[in-house]
Formats: structure tokens, sequence, C-alpha cells
């Protein structure tokens, strides 16, 4: 069931066109990356997608409500936070989280508890009686983190939330943004570090110059895409095993211009089968090839996107 | 959810949370103990018996009430309006559940409640004084409902000034406020003194004044248009249509994030309610003249400056609208572009990215109507006094093209090319030529006339010379430049419309 429908999106910054027919859809309880490098118009996207911006055409629809002609009902499930967290800069932690949970309709008796669990749950204990404008940027992203999930919405828009985090801290988003998918929320969550993203998200959404270059999860993306098994060999006599490469890439009619070449280390890019790569590394020690090193890797997330980039963005 | 319930209302938390800090609240305490207990050593000082000590306290407190209440509560509004757009949070709230309602009632009373909290506590302090003094309860009474209007009202015009500003400048707002309030005041005062006092004096509630001080001869009636009514009733009539008008831009600000505070629509009705307000004292001073006179705010001090007055403040005003109405390029490039999709919601004459051109001929019909009092009641004729007002428009109609046009060109982003092109085509260009050309037979208002100023200085020569020929003459060059103008935002609006749809 798809709980955000983006129909033909376009966003403008007076004669700059920053999104253009971008449409997707984004199903109920699933983690969504959304990637591209600066400028490619994820924050636009998001930021109309959060009715912070008007987009100039196309349509939004937010848990099956229309974001232009029911825009309260749209936005009433939707959480949103920037890359720069809006925080109330003379109040404390608590009171924060306080004001919002009253937004959302939570009494004065509930509150207290309420507030109590998230400050937890987001490591801001000691900091509870603080001043927000005493808070690093890590720790207001926390808070800000812990505003929008307290809402319990069905839908999270976060941008670069990850930024400004640190390790630790990043581990933990990461904790709390699973449990909310969890709970059943859907989460859109933009980047311009793919690798941030590529081990809990569990599809992407790729941007590129305000266009979508594609949309899915990242296996079918690596299917759609072909080349993306790497076979990686080191061989202890580098002249001979060289030779025996050639020799078998040969035999399997494999382009040379997919054999390439790090250091000591030879590459060799397969299709999206994974068989092909393991029979040829086998083919290889079969003909007498003695390694040192060897691994099957499928291609990351990062090459795939710049590949993508390069494709279909030219 | 209930927009009384305070406590659980986001945005009134937010200030509650922010402004309850003991230290502050103890510092602000203690600076309002000093200055009242400093003011009430100097006037005890003048006064012998007790009932003027009384009086004394009374004024003392009565003053520290309205400037606490009123100024300080003004610029409190516009700080936390500010605050809300430059940090990012009124994102957040616009995105809330709760109703536009609340969040309105929320930032109103929220940013303020300080002093509504100082104002009832000085209004209890004032009990014993007023029964000294020996002010009559009904008038103490009328005196804080008054004072409570006019807050309510400065502090619904702070916010909304505050949300006019630019993201970046919380400074902004309160300086503009701040400029109204302490220049613009006694000028725009000054101005309207001598034009129709009456307007301003409900508009700030100065009239709440004749409740506590009852040996001037001021007014406890008012009069507006053909009635006699309590000056309450006429400050309530002037204040709270406005602050209607302003509560639902406010509502705007929540729904239409990226939309102008004002629509065309709240602008024309505040354009036309406030020329009906001024033609009602018009009217009602010469209705209730001489008794009006005897007791009026109004002196005119001769017959005719009233329309000559009534034409500069339409004049002003036209120059305002220009401002609101004259459409962003981001708002009328989606206006094409939603009409080159078949969607036809948001594209209407009235929407914010239609051409200024259909709120410019209500304007200018309104002007017309409204001068007809004016006419009925001084010694112009009809004919002259539309046409003069004709003219104006004229030229308030030049600076909306110019407006126009500069917003959609694609030089709309340069200011300073817009200031030097403003400052060379209206001031410096027009003075250079009369200073040139005094000998030509056209003389001043002709070549002045290309100037904004211009076109009041030729409406108010036709209605004192009647219609010559070279004011005819004189009128020839505004309307080849009203030409010239409009046909350069034609061809803006078509290359707009052409860049919307292509990109589609």
């Amino acid at each position: 069931m798809n709980v955000a429908e983006i129909t033909n999106l376009r966003v403008d910054y007076d004669e700059v066109v920053a999104v253009q027919g971008v449409s997707f859809n984004l199903e109920a309880g699933k983690i969504y990356g959304f990637v591209g490098p600066n400028g490619a118009g994820k924050t636009s996207t998001i930021k109309a997608m959060a009715g912070i911006i008007e987009p100039k055409l196309g349509q939004i629809v937010l848990d099956g409500f229309n974001l232009e002609t029911q825009r309260d009902k749209a936005l009433s499930h939707v959480g949103y936070m920037p890359d720069f967290p809006p925080v109330y800069e003379r109040l404390k932690v608590w009171e924060y989280l306080d004001v919002f949970a009253a937004a959302y309709g939570l009494n004065e008796r509930e509150r207290p508890a309420h507030v109590r669990k998230w400050i937890d749950r987001v490591n801001l204990n000691v900091k509870s009686d603080a001043l927000i404008k005493g808070l690093s940027r890590g720790m207001r992203q926390r808070l800000v983190l812990a505003k929008i999930l307290e809402t319990n919405p069905k839908i999270l828009l976060l941008d670069e939330p990850a930024s400004g985090l640190d390790p630790i801290a990043r581990m933990q988003m990461r904790d709390l943004l699973k449990q909310a998918r969890d709970e059943g929320a859907t989460i859109l969550i933009s980047s311009h570090i793919l690798s941030e993203l590529a081990d809990f998200v569990d599809s992407v959404i790729i941007l590129e110059k305000g266009k979508l270059i594609v949309a899915g999860s990242i296996a079918e993306i690596r299917e759609r895409l072909g080349g993306v098994y790497r076979v990686i060999v080191q061989f202890e006599d580098d002249i001979r095993g060289s030779e025996i490469l050639t020799q078998v890439a040969h035999q399997r009619n494999i382009d040379p211009g997919r054999i390439t070449r790090d250091r000591s280390r030879h590459i060799v890019d397969f299709g999206s089968s994974q068989h092909d790569a393991t029979q040829f590394l086998g083919q290889l020690i079969a003909n007498g090839a003695v390694l040192t090193e060897c691994m099957i890797k499928s291609q990351d997330i990062e090459e795939i996107f710049l590949k993508l980039g390069a494709k279909e963005v030219a | 959810m209930n927009p009384f319930n305070l406590r659980n209302n986001a945005l009134f938390l937010s200030c509650w949370h922010e402004r309850t800090r003991p230290v502050q609240l103890i510092c602000f305490f203690v600076v309002l103990s000093s200055i009242l207990l400093l003011m009430c050593t100097i006037v005890s000082k003048f006064s012998r018996a007790a009932d003027e000590m009384a009086a004394a306290y009374l004024a003392v407190f009565v003053v520290i009430q309205a400037l606490i209440f009123l100024v300080q509560g003004t610029l409190c509004a516009a700080y936390i309006g500010s605050r809300e757009k430059i940090s990012g949070t009124l994102d957040f709230h616009r995105n809330s559940p709760e109703s536009v309602r609340t969040k309105i009632f929320g930032l109103i009373f929220g940013s303020t409640w300080l002093e509504w909290a100082v104002f009832a506590g000085l209004m209890l302090i004032q009990i014993p004084f007023v029964w000294m003094a020996e002010v009559p309860w009904f008038n103490f009474l009328l005196w804080n409902v008054s004072i409570i209007m006019t807050g309510l009202f400065f502090h619904t015009v702070g916010l909304s000034l505050s949300m006019l500003s630019a993201k970046k400048s919380r400074g902004s707002a309160i300086g503009i406020l701040m400029l109204i309030i302490f220049l613009g005041g006694p000028f725009i005062l000054a101005m309207m003194e001598a034009f129709d006092s009456s307007l301003i004096v409900y508009l700030l509630g100065m009239n709440a004044i004749v409740y506590l001080i009852q040996d001037v001869d001021l007014p406890t009636l008012g009069y507006f248009y053909w009635f006699r009514l309590p000056n309450l009733l006429i400050q309530i009539l002037v204040q709270m249509p406005i602050v209607v008008l302003l509560l639902q831009g406010l509502s705007r600000v929540f729904q239409k994030p990226n939309s102008p505070v004002w629509s065309k629509t709240h602008i024309l009705v505040f354009c036309g309610y406030i020329f009906a307000c001024i033609t009602g004292f018009l009217v009602a001073e010469h209705n209730f003249n001489p008794l009006f006179r005897s007791h009026s705010y109004s002196r005119f001090n001769q017959p005719g400056d009233d329309i000559f007055f009534y034409i500069i403040f339409y004049a002003i005003v036209g120059f305002l609208i220009c401002g609101a109405c004259v459409p962003s390029y981001f708002k009328l490039s989606k206006f094409f572009a939603l009409r080159g999709s078949g969607l036809i919601q948001g594209v209407n004459i009235m929407g914010d990215g239609a051409s200024s051109v259909f709120v410019l001929l209500m304007y200018i019909l309104m002007g017309c109507v409204f001068v007809i009092p004016y006419a009925l009641i001084g010694t112009e004729s009809i004919a002259r006094s539309v046409l003069a007002i004709g003219m104006t428009s004229l030229y308030i109609a030049i600076f909306a093209g110019f407006l126009e046009y500069f917003r959609l060109s694609p030089l709309r982003n340069n200011r300073i090319f817009f200031v030097t092109v403003i400052g060379v085509a209206w001031i410096i260009i027009p003075w250079v030529s009369v200073i040139m050309f005094t000998d030509l037979e056209f003389g001043m208002e002709t070549l002045g006339g290309i100037s904004p100023f211009g076109g009041i200085g030729m409406a108010i020569a036709t209605l004192a010379d009647g219609l010559k020929s070279e004011y005819m003459t004189a009128m020839i060059i505004p309307i080849i430049m009203l030409g010239i103008i409009w046909t350069m935002v034609y061809h803006e609006h078509q290359r707009v419309k052409l860049q919307s749809l292509s990109l589609q």
C-alpha cells in the first residue's frame, strides 16, 4: 500500500528548475534512501512533500490526502526533519519536546512521562534541563529526531539527518529509524553519501540534476544495471597468473574491456549472475593459477550511482 | 482541540516556557516596581489633597499599564512572530494537527501573556485609587475595555508585520515596528490631524483617554456617518474589522506558506474599509456641524482641504496596493503553468499569481465612488472630483506597470538596478526636465507630471482651477507612458507564459 504518491513534481526557484517531472511512490513500512549529489533536488523534493515550499506543478498525495487541496489532513501524520534542525534556542530540552507533544494532542498529564521516554531514547538525559542554545549540532539533531518520532508519524521525511552526528549517534539513529519502520512508519531519508544508507534502507530513489534516475530496491537496481558482480584476484606469480587469466577470459568470451588492474590485483566485471563469477574463479584455479587473494564482490551502491549518473544523465 | 485550553496549546506553551525563567521575571518586576515607585514619588511632590494624590497615582499606573500592554506587548508579538519564522519552528507548527484557530490564538496570547498578566495586575492595583479619586466605575471599565481592544489590534498588527519581514532578518520586523510607532506614528498623526484625525484617534484607541480624564473637554460620544454613537462602539467598528482581516492573513501564514500574508481580496477589502471609515467621519463632520466641530477631533482649516487630503491618502494607499498586489515571477509562472496543464485550481483574477490589473481597476472604482461624498459636501463638482482621482490613478497605474515589469523581467533580482531606475525615471529626470524647460509653455505641471507626485499636483490643480487645456496636454505624456509600460508588461507576460509552458 502506498502512503505517499508523488506525480510529475516540479519545483522551481525563480527560473532555475530544481526538480522536474519526478514521480515515485512510497510503500508503507519501508525505509527509502533518497540519493543524489549536492544540488540534485533531494531537499527541494522533501521540502515540497513536507509542505514547506510550493511546487510549481505536480501532485503530492500523502496518506491518501492531496497536499494542495487537503493540506492539514495530508500533513497531520508527516514528520519532517530539515538538514539544519529548527529549535527554540531559549527553551530547555524537555520543554521543546513538551511543546510538540502538546501540538500532537497529548494532554498535560500524559506529557511528562512521554517526554522523559523520548529524552531517554535519544540519550539526552543529562541535557534534559539544559537550554537548547548550549547544545551541539549533533545533540540538536537528536532532539529534533525525538520531536519527530514522539508524534508517531506515518511518514518521516529526513533531510541529511546524519550530518553532524558522531558514529555512535549515527548507529543510534539507525536503530531508532528501524524501530519506527517496524512500528509501521515509512521513512524517506536523504543523503549524498550513499554508503551511509546502503545497509539499512529497503529501497533507494536516485536523483540527478532534478530528475529521477532510478527507483527500486538495491537488488533490483543491481539487476537492472548489469555488470555488478566482480572477481578480484591476486596471483603468487603475477606473470603466470596474468597469462592464465587472459586465457580463461578468452575461453569464456569475456570482453577484455571488463578486465582491469589495480596494482597487483586483477579485477574482472561480470553480469548480474553470481554463478558466472564463481565458475570463472573455479576455472582459474583449475588451470593452475596460484592465488594469494581472491574475492567475489558485489558492486557497492556508490559505484552503481556513479555508473547510473554517467549513463543516464549525460 | 480547544484553542482556549492554553496548557495544551503548543505555541502558547513555547512562549510560556521561554518567558517564565525566574531570573528574567524577577528582573522585569524589579524594573517595573522601580519605575512605578519613582514616578509615584515624583507625582506625590506635586499633589496635596488625598483625592489629587489618588488621581496622580492612578495616572501613573494607567500610563505604565498602557505602555507595557500596548508598546511592549506589540514588540513581543513581533519578536515571537519573527522568531518562529527565522528558527524554522513555524514549519513544524504548520504541519501539526492543531487547528489554525488554536495556532493563531496561541501565537497572539502566548507572545503577550506577560503583558496581559501585568495589565490585569495593574488593573487590580488601580481599584483603590479609582475609588479614592472618585472616578466612575463605569468609566474605569470602559477604559480597560478600550485598552484591551487597542492592545488586541496592536498585537495582531505586530504579529502580522513580523510575518511580512524578510526571513533572515529578525531585526527588520522589530525595526519596522519601532519606526512606525516612534517615528511613523507622529508623522502619520501630524498628516492625519489635518486630514481626518478621527480615524487615527479611533484606530490608535486614543479615545480611551476621555474615560479617565473628565475635566478635559473631550467628547464621550462620537459621530460616524449619520449616527451619534458611543466612542467605544466606534473604536470597535474601526479596529475590529481590521483585526479580522489581519487574523485571516495570519491563517494564510499557516495554510499557504508560500503566498503573501494577505490575498488581493483582503487588500481590496481593507482598502475599501479604510475609505469607508474616513468618508464616514467626513460625512459625520458635516452632518453634525456645528455641534460636531465644537467637540470634534477633526480640525479642517479651509473648505476643500478634505478632498485635497483624500487625494494624497488615495495616492499613498495606491502605491502600497501596487507593492502588495503585483505578482512575483514564481506566482505568475505557476499561474500560466497551471492554466497550461488544464488545472484551473488557483487560477483566477484574484489569485496570488494574477496580474494586478483587476485589483487596480477595483481600487480606482472605489476611489471614484468614495470621492463623491467629498464633492457633494465641498465646492467641487462630482465630475471634476472624479477626474482628479482619475489623474492620480493614471500615475498609480504607471507605477503598477513599472513594478510589474520589473518583478517579471530577468532584471528582477537586481535590486540596485531597480532602485537606480526608479530614482532616475521618477525623480531625477522629471526634476532635470523641469529645471531645463521651465520656459516652455507646458510649464512645470507637464514635465513634473511624469513623477508620481506630478499626478497629485495635476489633480489638485484641476480641482482648484478647473480643467484647462494645458492639463489636457499634460495628460498626454502619462497616457503615452501608461501605454508603453503596459505593453512592456504584456510582452513580459507572454515571455513568462512561453517559458512556463515550454518547461512542462
